[in-house]
C-alpha cells in the first residue's frame, strides 16, 4: 500500500515537473550530420507528434552558443551568422530581427531544450555562419562545404542478365571493385545521399547496401554471375548514370540422346560481348522521358501556410518522390527542373524538357485558397483562345511530312517558342484527364478539377504538358494533408499512374496510326484516328 | 546689282536652308527622344496616346450599374455583383471607374481577388480595344499565390472592363508601369486577354449577359 502510494504521487510530481502533456519518445530515424570533421547522428526525438531535436547536439555539431535569459524568458543560439532568439512556449523564433515560424516551440524534457526539426531548414542556416542543407527526405544535414551527391539506385532483372542503374547527381568520380563476391562502388565525395534503394527481386544481385563510410554502395552478386561491365553515361542535367551490367554463366547444354553422341557436336553459339548493353525489357514506352517541374523556388517561395510551410518545398518533395517512383515502378527516365531550392526562370524550365526532348511536361504546384472547399486537387493545360488566331492556325494546321537525307520523310513544322504547346493541347488534354482521374481515386479534388488557362510555365513545352495543383496550403486541414507522407505517396502514386496510362494509352493509338506517330501535332492525330 | 552680288546673295540663301534643315532634323530627333525616353510613364507599344487623352469612342455613358467580380463564399468560382458607377464622359474614364470600384473590397461573404493595397496606377485604351491597365505593386507583391487565386485576380479585371465598357476587348495587366510575365508565376500576361466565363459560376447573370452581347 505505502509502495503503490510512493509510485503514485512520484508519477504525479514527474508530470507536474515536467508540465508536457506527453512525454518524449526516442526516435531511432536519427538525423545524419555529414561535416568536413566526419559523419554523426543525432537522435530525433517525437513530441506531441512533432520531430524535436535537442539543442545542445545542434550546439555541439554547428559550433552554437546557447544562452538562457531567465529575465527576458528567451533562449539564444549564436553562431558565426547571426543570433536566434527562440521563446518557449511560442512557435516563432527571431533571427537577426527576421522572425520566423517554427512547427512547434521549444520545450524542455530531462533537462535539455528541445527544437523543432523544421528550424535546421527554415533558420539555423543563416545563424551557423556556414553552408547547412537539411535534406529531410534522407534526413541529412550537410554542414560546411561537403561534397553529398544524391544517388537513385534502380535494378532491372533479366533471364540471363541484370543491370543496376545509379544516378548520381552532381557527378563524381568513381571505383568499382570486386572482392568475394561482392562489388564496392565508392565515389570520390564525402557521402552519398542514397535517395532510393534498388528491388533486387528475380535478379543475379542478391544484397544492396551503403557501403562502410557512407560514400558508396556495395552490391553482394549471387553464385549464378559470371562477369560484369561497367559503363557510365552523362546527364540528366549536371549528374552521371553509372550502369552495372551483371551477366549470367551460361548452363551446361543438356547431355544428347545416345544415339547422337557420335555425331559431330554443333558449335556452340558465341558468348555475348561483355561490353553489350542490356536489351530493353519493354517493347518501347511511348514515353521514355518525364520532365517533372517543381514550381517555384529560390527566393520565389510560391504560397505559404499558417504554420510555415511553403510551397516551393512541398513541390520539391513530391517531386523528388515522384521522380523515383517513375524511374522505379515503370522505368522511365525523369528530369528535374531544379533538383534543390534555387531559382529557375520559366522559360528554363519549359527549356529544360524541350532541349532533352522530354515526351510529358508536369508541372507541380500549390494553391493557395483559404476555403476548403477549393483546397482540393486540380490539374490544368493549356488554353489556346488567348494566343490569338496565330495559335488557332497552329492548331489546325495540317503538316505534310517531308524527305530528308539519307531516306524517309520527317514532319517538320516551325513553330514560334511561345507558341510551342499549342500543337500539344489535345494531348495535353488526354494527359490531363488521366491524372485528374488518378488523382479523384485516391485524394479529394477541387470542385472542378480540370481547366484550361493561358499558363506561363506550360505555354513553351513543345510536348504534353499540364500543371497540377496539389491542394490549398493556405487551408489548414490541406497545408496538414500535403505535408503528411500518407497523402504525398498517394498523389505520387496517382501520377505515376496517370503517366503509364498516358504512355500505354499513346503507344496503342501509334500501333494504329504508324505513320502518324510522330510527335507533337501527330500524335493528336493518331489519337483521332484510333478513336475513330 | 551685278552678277557677282547675285551669285553672294544666292550663296547666303543656300547657307540660311541649310541651316533650317540641319535644324529641323535636330528638332525632330529631339521630339523623337523625348517621346521616347521622357515621357512618364511610357505607354505600351500599340497605345493611342488620343484615347490616353480621353478621346471618345462611344460616346458619353449614363450613370448605372457594371458587373464586378469577386471571389465567392466557397472560393471556387467569381460571381458578378452589380455596382453603381458613375456617369463618364468618356470610355477611358468610365474603365478607370469601373477598375477603381473594382479593386475596392466587397460585401461578404465574398472576397476579393486583388490583394490589399492595390491601386490603379494609370489605364491607357487603344484604338484596336485593347486596355492596359496598370496596377500598383500591391498586386504582384501581396498576392497569396497559386494558380487559381492568380486566375480569379485577372479575370476579375479582364472581365470587368470587357463586360462592362464597350471600347474594350481584351485586356493586359501592367505592374508599376512594366510589362509582367505573370503576377505570381502561373497566368501568361504577355498580351492582352478577352472575356473569359470559365471562372464564373455558370448561373451568374454576367454570364448570360455575355452571352446577350455576343449574340448582338
Amino acid at each position: 500500500m505505502g509502495r503503490s502510494f510512493a509510485t503514485l504521487l512520484a508519477l504525479t510530481l514527474a508530470a507536474a515537473a515536467g508540465g508536457a502533456p506527453a512525454r518524449a519518445q526516442t526516435d531511432p530515424d536519427a538525423v545524419s550530420v555529414v561535416s568536413p570533421a566526419g559523419r554523426e547522428r543525432i537522435a530525433v526525438v517525437a513530441a506531441d507528434g512533432t520531430e524535436m531535436l535537442a539543442l545542445d547536439d545542434l550546439a555541439r555539431v554547428l559550433r552554437l552558443d546557447i544562452r538562457e535569459d531567465a529575465r527576458a524568458g528567451t533562449l539564444s543560439a549564436a553562431g558565426g551568422g547571426g543570433t536566434l532568439i527562440m521563446t518557449p512556449g511560442q512557435q516563432i523564433a527571431s533571427v537577426d530581427g527576421r522572425l520566423v515560424s517554427l512547427r512547434a516551440a521549444p520545450r524542455r524534457d530531462s533537462g535539455r531544450w528541445l527544437v523543432p526539426l523544421d528550424l535546421l531548414a527554415r533558420a539555423l542556416g543563416q545563424v551557423a555562419g556556414q553552408p547547412l542543407e537539411f535534406r529531410a527526405g534522407s534526413r541529412l544535414l550537410l554542414v560546411g562545404d561537403v561534397r553529398v551527391p544524391r544517388v537513385s539506385a534502380a535494378y532491372r532483372a533479366g533471364p540471363e542478365r541484370g543491370r543496376l542503374s545509379l544516378e548520381v547527381t552532381p557527378a563524381a568520380a568513381h571505383t568499382v571493385e570486386s572482392e568475394g563476391g561482392r562489388l564496392a562502388i565508392n565515389f570520390d565525395v564525402d557521402a552519398i545521399d542514397l535517395a532510393q534503394a534498388p528491388d533486387l527481386r528475380g535478379g543475379l544481385a542478391t544484397r544492396f547496401g551503403l557501403a562502410a563510410g557512407a560514400a558508396g554502395v556495395t552490391l553482394d552478386l549471387g553464385p549464378e554471375v559470371d562477369s560484369y561491365d561497367v559503363s557510365r553515361d552523362p546527364g540528366p542535367g549536371d549528374g552521371a548514370t553509372l550502369r552495372i551490367d551483371l551477366l549470367a554463366r551460361r548452363t551446361a547444354p543438356a547431355p544428347p540422346p545416345a544415339a547422337a553422341r557420335d555425331a559431330t557436336p554443333p558449335p556452340a553459339p558465341p558468348l555475348p560481348a561483355r561490353t553489350d548493353l542490356l536489351p530493353e525489357f519493354s517493347t518501347g514506352p511511348a514515353v521514355r522521358l518525364a520532365v517533372i517541374d517543381p514550381g517555384h523556388g529560390g527566393d520565389d517561395h510560391g504560397s505559404a501556410g499558417a504554420t510555415g510551410t511553403i510551397e516551393k518545398d512541398i513541390t520539391l518533395a513530391i517531386a523528388r518522390q515522384l521522380r523515383d517512383a517513375i524511374e522505379n515502378r515503370i522505368g522511365l527516365r525523369v528530369i528535374l527542373t531544379r533538383e534543390r531550392d534555387e531559382a529557375v526562370a520559366l522559360d528554363t524550365r519549359a527549356a529544360i524538357a524541350n532541349n532533352n526532348k522530354a515526351d510529358v511536361f508536369i508541372s507541380l504546384h500549390v494553391n493557395a485558397s483559404t476555403r476548403p472547399a477549393a483546397a482540393g486537387t486540380a490539374v490544368y493545360y493549356q488554353s489556346i483562345d488567348e494566343y490569338g488566331v496565330e495559335a488557332r492556325e497552329i492548331a489546325d494546321r495540317r503538316i505534310e511530312p517531308v524527305p530528308v537525307v539519307g531516306g524517309g520523310s520527317r514532319e517538320i513544322d516551325l513553330v514560334r517558342w511561345e507558341m510551342a504547346q499549342i500543337r500539344y493541347v489535345g494531348q495535353s488534354g488526354r494527359l490531363a484527364g488521366m491524372i485528374e482521374e488518378e488523382l479523384g481515386r485516391r485524394v479529394p479534388l477541387s470542385p472542378r478539377p480540370s481547366h484550361q488557362a493561358p499558363l506561363r510555365v506550360l505555354v513553351g513545352a513543345n510536348m504534353p504538358a499540364v500543371l497540377v495543383e496539389l491542394g490549398s496550403i493556405a487551408d489548414p486541414d490541406a497545408e496538414e494533408r500535403l505535408t503528411s507522407a500518407l497523402f504525398q505517396t498517394d498523389i505520387v502514386d496517382a501520377l505515376v499512374t496517370g503517366i503509364q496510362r498516358y504512355s500505354d494509352d499513346l503507344g496503342r493509338a501509334r500501333q494504329f496510326a504508324p505513320r502518324l506517330a510522330a510527335p507533337g501535332r501527330s500524335a493528336d492525330a493518331a489519337q483521332r484516328v484510333r478513336e475513330q | 546689282m551685278t552678277a557677282a552680288t547675285r551669285s553672294g546673295r544666292k550663296r547666303r540663301q543656300h547657307r540660311r536652308r541649310a541651316i533650317y534643315g540641319v535644324l529641323g532634323v535636330v528638332i525632330l530627333l529631339a521630339g523623337v527622344w523625348a517621346a521616347y525616353t521622357l515621357w512618364p510613364p511610357a505607354p505600351p507599344a500599340g497605345a493611342d496616346p488620343a484615347a490616353a487623352a480621353g478621346a471618345d469612342r462611344d460616346g458619353p455613358t449614363p450613370p448605372g450599374a457594371a458587373l464586378l467580380f469577386y471571389i465567392d463564399e466557397e472560393g471556387t468560382a467569381l460571381v458578378s455583383r452589380p455596382v453603381a458607377v458613375p456617369a463618364a464622359e468618356t470610355p477611358l474614364v468610365r474603365a478607370r471607374h469601373i477598375v477603381e470600384r473594382q479593386l475596392e473590397p466587397p460585401e461578404p461573404p465574398l472576397f476579393s481577388p486583388f490583394p490589399e493595397g492595390t491601386a490603379l496606377r494609370t489605364i491607357y485604351l487603344t484604338p484596336d480595344g485593347d486596355a492596359f491597365v496598370d496596377l500598383s505593386r500591391h498586386a504582384a507583391e501581396g498576392h497569396p499565390g497559386g494558380s487559381l487565386d492568380e486566375l480569379f485576380t485577372v479575370y476579375a479585371l479582364v472581365n470587368a472592363l470587357a463586360l462592362n465598357v464597350d471600347a474594350v476587348d481584351a485586356v493586359q495587366i501592367l505592374i508599376e508601369g512594366r510589362e509582367m510575365d505573370t503576377l505570381t508565376g502561373h497566368v501568361d500576361l504577355r498580351r492582352p486577354l478577352g472575356l473569359n466565363l470559365n471562372w464564373i459560376a455558370p448561373e451568374d447573370p454576367a454570364v448570360e449577359l455575355a452571352a446577350r452581347e455576343n449574340a448582338s
